[in-house]
């Protein structure tokens, strides 16, 4: 990976960063409508995997959408409103934070529904030889769902160009993954006859290689592939949910994956990037304060 | 006569020759077993591309369907019984029947899902339901149930074609085997029919030249035909003169055609297969009650709140049949018009 | 000649679909060759031929099929075959006859010797209303819509009664009065002068129906009713005249009458002894029911009707304006009497009877003398 190519996925990772924390300051203030799901911890992984792939593939994400939407659009303004429930928001404040569309990008808050959804855009691609592919994402805790093992088979029968990215931060909601998952992640897809990788999510350079690798392979095959890769939700589920011992916390905070990246880069790009960051994202919200709400119709 | 799975199965072969963008998905498509009731017969055979046998996955069918819907294909799902729907209802209910409407309208999921309801052929409790009232008043989704009586094929070819949402297509597993009989000059048999406008039209029949009727009678789908014969007997028996009005699209509840014949009878009576509690018959008579601003009687008839016996004998008894709608249209008729 | 029967093999399923027949109509076949295939909602049925011979189709690809009836004969020998062709072409022709009609249209067409097929065709139901129309008669008329349930309005100490007549009736009406001290009968009018003076249970007759509207402008009374019960029209022709006065009428109901819920009776009434009126059945002006008649539920009277004792209808009967019952008549449910009807005693009415019809008893009685018992 190139110098440049560091510094521009850093600063993504910042903004995600960024973006979500004034997200939970604005939740606690009143300024958001509803739940909000962020993914502190989690951002090598969006930005990462979503670096791999061109504007014409697609991706399906889940309920914790805000660190792949951004990954993939550079588009705080658009999100901000539409978590404030705005008319300049990218769904009308329709949506909110777990119902995103734009272009080949789409989420939905069902754990696990929206897996077989994925399968189906990569069976379209695949009608059209379009060499497009689809990324689903999913956490540990949507492992729980019969319709993700129903998909992987279809997958696998229908040799879907969909790739599985399991986000695997440890805890579903509240409950440790201990207490909610049994066996093995990856057996899971082999059991399936699905090609698959693991590695650790919190590590740009390692995500960015085993997704390049995975893309390709989906790509150029045809074929499903599973990847999994391991992290830890340094935020709360939603709001007010987490319960976990500060221990653990305060360990896993040593594992930060921006503190990780930061580690290689110099002290100014770090700095302009967190300066840059808070600026962009203070511009969202006061273009959001300033949008319309929008009018209900009879 | 046709009957209407065959109706139904050329409309599919019509739809895969005139579109490319039409693919069938659902489970035991390949010829020569053509789907448990033979509706997709043949397909396979002609489009083997467009015609995928699915393993025994409804939610992932009918997500799969929904994921090819939102890239611009137009996807037709066979649900082998529709007692399975409850196995897809996540995938219909929060994620096809939401897309366009979370999505702001940036998006259609035109799916249509097949699914074969009802009973009378002794498939017992789980193989038997009319569950469509499950899917009733979910925003987004539009629920069509058509009767042997409407164009059948006509109307599944809209369902696929002119739709931007999914639609939940009942077919009554009874009808299958039934003559299709489509009204020939505004006639069926020895009704006058009258045909409604819109996508989904609703048809009623008059006994009397669509004269004022003594009562309405709103029904649909499977049923339909015991609703006539016992308007039948109702006007030879009695010449009491119900006008048997006939929605094929069951939600959103079309009303442009039973306000008007409730405004001239003054008393309704709504005949369902499914059961009672909760049905799509409450719904008609609340929505009516709220329109109206006239009084009127009403009535319902359906099958009673228990699990449906297999044995022809408990099943008859269970399920509502045309003399359950003559006592209920006397009843009703015993009282003076409001 | 051997009938080809379909039979039962799905107890679920109640016909069969004739889907194609195999062999041509008259074509010669074997014993156990194919004829047919029918189809249920569960299964396709090859009907094999029971023996060697003609066939003949008894009904065209498509046709809805009984079991266990003949679909096909099969004439086993030469000379069989005309006889075979004719049972089939016979069998087909058992269809539901062209000229629907309902109930009531058949049995007035039947009672009046019309011939359905005699009817301009309709494209829809034949009716009573279209028999009437072709017969050239109106039909009976329904009973007048607007009676209401409104409670004679009583002035404080009650009603004071003026009985129009003085005879038999009268005594039957003072004697239903004199069970209610809301209503008290203060005298009777009569032509007939020789009750002129007398008094009817202590009733005085005070003279001719010609007072009458001196009497009501001198406050006399405060309510009327006819006390005439088998002369329809001099009972009709008091009412009105009285009503065109604007006197008040009060109904005349035994303490022992039973009425149900939901009864609808207008004014004017005379209600014997033990009679009983069923649920929501609606009652016009004027009527005269006898004692232990029992209108059924859900019934439907015009006005000034006479009833004689003991008479039943039974639910939904529709009685017009003016019909005379004579004593133990029976109707049916449902059936409808026209306006003027005149019924003889005895009659059971399993039809409707048409405005200005009588209906007679032939019933043959012998009387003759009881022999002597041999010693």
């Amino acid at each position: 990976m190139s110098s440049e190519t560091l510094v521009a996925l850093h600063a993504r990772m910042v903004l995600i960063r960024t973006f979500e924390e004034s997200a939970l300051a604005l939740f606690s203030q009143g300024e958001l409508f509803g739940t909000t799901h962020t993914s502190v911890g989690q951002e090598a992984i969006a930005v990462g995997v979503l670096a791999q792939l061109t504007r014409d593939d697609i991706v399906f994400s889940n309920h914790r959408c805000h660190g792949h939407y951004l990954a993939r659009f550079d588009d705080p303004v658009g999100l901000m409103a539409e978590l404030m429930g705005r008319t300049t928001g990218l769904c009308g404040g329709v949506g909110g934070s777990q119902h995103l569309q734009r272009d080949n990008f789409y989420t939905n808050g069902i754990q696990g529904g929206i897996v077989p959804a994925a399968a189906g855009m990569a069976l379209a691609e695949k009608f059209r030889r379009s060499g497009r592919i689809a990324v689903v994402f999913l956490g540990d805790g949507t492992l729980g769902e019969g319709v993700v093992y129903e998909t992987l088979n279809l997958a696998s029968l229908w040799q879907l160009p969909l790739l599985f990215v399991v986000e695997a931060n440890g805890v579903a909601q509240s409950t440790p993954t201990a207490l909610q998952l049994a066996g093995s992640i990856t057996a899971r897809a082999a059991a399936f006859g699905i090609r698959h990788a693991e590695g650790d999510g919190n590590d740009l350079n390692a995500v960015t290689a085993l997704a390049a690798d995975a893309v390709d392979f989906v790509r150029r095959e045809s074929k499903p592939c599973w990847l999994v890769l391991h992290t830890y939700r340094l935020g709360p589920h939603s709001k007010g949910d987490d319960h976990r011992p500060s221990a653990e916390l305060t360990a896993a905070r040593a594992r930060d994956p921006l503190l990780l990246l930061g580690a290689q880069l110099p002290a100014a790009t770090v700095t302009a990037a967190a300066a840059d960051a808070l600026s962009r994202v203070d511009a969202a919200i006061a273009a959001a304060r300033a949008a319309p709400f929008p009018t209900a119709h009879a | 006569m046709e009957r209407c799975a065959q109706i139904l199965n050329r409309s599919l072969h019509a739809l895969f020759t005139e579109r490319t963008d039409v693919v069938l998905l659902g489970e035991d498509l390949l010829d020569p077993y053509g789907g448990a009731f033979k509706v997709s017969a043949g397909l396979s055979t002609k489009f083997p591309d467009r015609v995928l046998t699915t393993p025994i996955s409804e939610a992932a069918i009918v997500g799969v369907a929904g994921g090819l819907a939102l890239r611009g294909l137009r996807p037709i799902v066979e649900i082998m019984f529709g007692d399975f729907t409850t196995l897809a209802a996540d995938q219909i209910i929060n994620h096809l029947a939401k897309f366009n409407g979370i999505y702001h309208g940036k998006v259609s999921c035109p799916v249509v899902i097949r699914a074969p309801m009802g009973a009378r052929r002794g498939y017992g409790p789980t193989h038997s339901q009319s569950l469509e009232k499950i899917f009733l008043g979910i925003p987004g989704l539009t629920v069509v149930a058509p009767s042997r009586y409407h164009e059948l094929g006509e109307l599944l070819r809209r369902a696929v074609v002119d739709s931007t949402d999914p639609i939940l297509f009942i077919e009554n597993k009874a009808m299958y085997a039934q003559p299709h009989e489509p009204p020939v000059a505004g006639r069926v048999a020895e009704f006058s029919t009258r045909l409604g406008a819109g996508r989904f039209p609703t048809l009623s029949f008059s006994l009397n030249n669509f004269a004022p009727p003594d009562l309405t009678l709103a029904t649909y789908g499977g049923i339909t035909p015991l609703a006539l014969l016992a308007a039948l007997e109702l006007a030879l028996e009695h010449e009491l003169f119900a006008e048997v009005v006939v929605p094929s699209q069951l939600s959103p509840l079309p009303t442009a055609e039973l306000l008007p014949s409730l405004a001239a009878s003054r008393r309704l009576l709504v005949a369902e297969e499914g059961t009672l509690t909760a049905g799509w018959g409450a719904e008609v008579v609340a929505r009516l009650m709220d329109l109206a601003d006239f009084p009127f009687a009403s009535a319902r008839v359906a099958a009673k709140d228990s699990i449906i016996p297999t044995s022809r004998i408990l099943e008859d008894a269970m399920l509502p049949q045309p003399a359950d709608l003559i006592a209920a249209a006397l009843k009703l008729t015993s009282s003076p018009r409001r | 000649m051997k009938p080809v029967v379909l039979e039962q093999t799905d107890l679920n399923s109640e016909s069969a679909v004739l889907v194609s027949w195999s062999v041509p109509d008259g074509a010669n076949v074997a014993a156990g060759d194919t004829l047919c295939i029918a189809e249920t909602t569960k299964a396709a049925i090859e009907v094999p031929a029971p023996t060697a011979g003609q066939v003949f189709h008894a009904y065209a690809a498509g046709a809805s099929l009984a079991f266990n009836r003949p679909i096909a004969y099969i004439a086993e020998t030469p000379a069989e075959s005309a006889s075979a062709k004719q049972a089939a072409r016979t069998t087909a022709s058992v269809a539901p006859s062209a000229v629907k009609a309902t109930k009531k249209a058949r049995q007035l067409a039947a009672q009046h010797g019309l011939s359905l097929d005699s009817l301009p065709a309709s494209s829809s139901l034949i009716t009573e209303a279209d028999i009437y129309a072709a017969l050239g008669k109106t039909p009976p008329s329904a009973p007048s819509a607007a009676i209401t349930a409104q409670p004679v309005a009583l002035p404080p100490g009650g009603a004071r009664v003026l009985a129009l007549g003085a005879g038999l009736g009268a005594m039957q009406v003072i004697d239903i009065l004199l069970h209610d001290p809301q209503l008290v009968p203060v005298g009777c009018l009569d032509d007939d002068v020789a009750t002129h003076g007398q008094s009817v249970f202590g009733v005085p007759v005070w003279g001719p129906l010609a007072d009458l509207e001196s009497l009501w402008l001198a406050k006399k009374f405060t309510h009327a009713i006819v006390a005439i019960s088998t002369n329809i029209s001099v009972r009709k022709a008091l009412f009105l005249r009285a009503r065109a006065l604007g006197i008040p009428f009060v109904n005349a109901i035994d303490p022992t009458v039973r009425l149900n819920r939901a009864v609808v009776l207008g004014t004017g009434n005379v209600l014997c002894s033990q009679v009983h009126v069923g649920v929501a059945t609606v009652l016009g002006d004027n009527n005269f029911i006898s004692s232990h008649t029992s209108i059924e539920h859900h019934n439907s009277w015009g006005s000034h009707n006479t009833v004689g004792p003991a008479c039943a209808t039974s639910s939904r009967a529709l009685v017009g304006d003016e019909v005379l019952f004579g004593t133990g008549i029976f109707l049916q449910p449902g059936v409808g009497i026209g306006s003027r009807a005149r019924i003889a005693s005895g009659a059971v009415l399993t039809q409707n009877i048409p405005a200005d019809h009588a209906v007679k008893m032939h019933a043959q009685f012998q009387v003759t003398p009881i022999a002597p018992a041999q010693p």
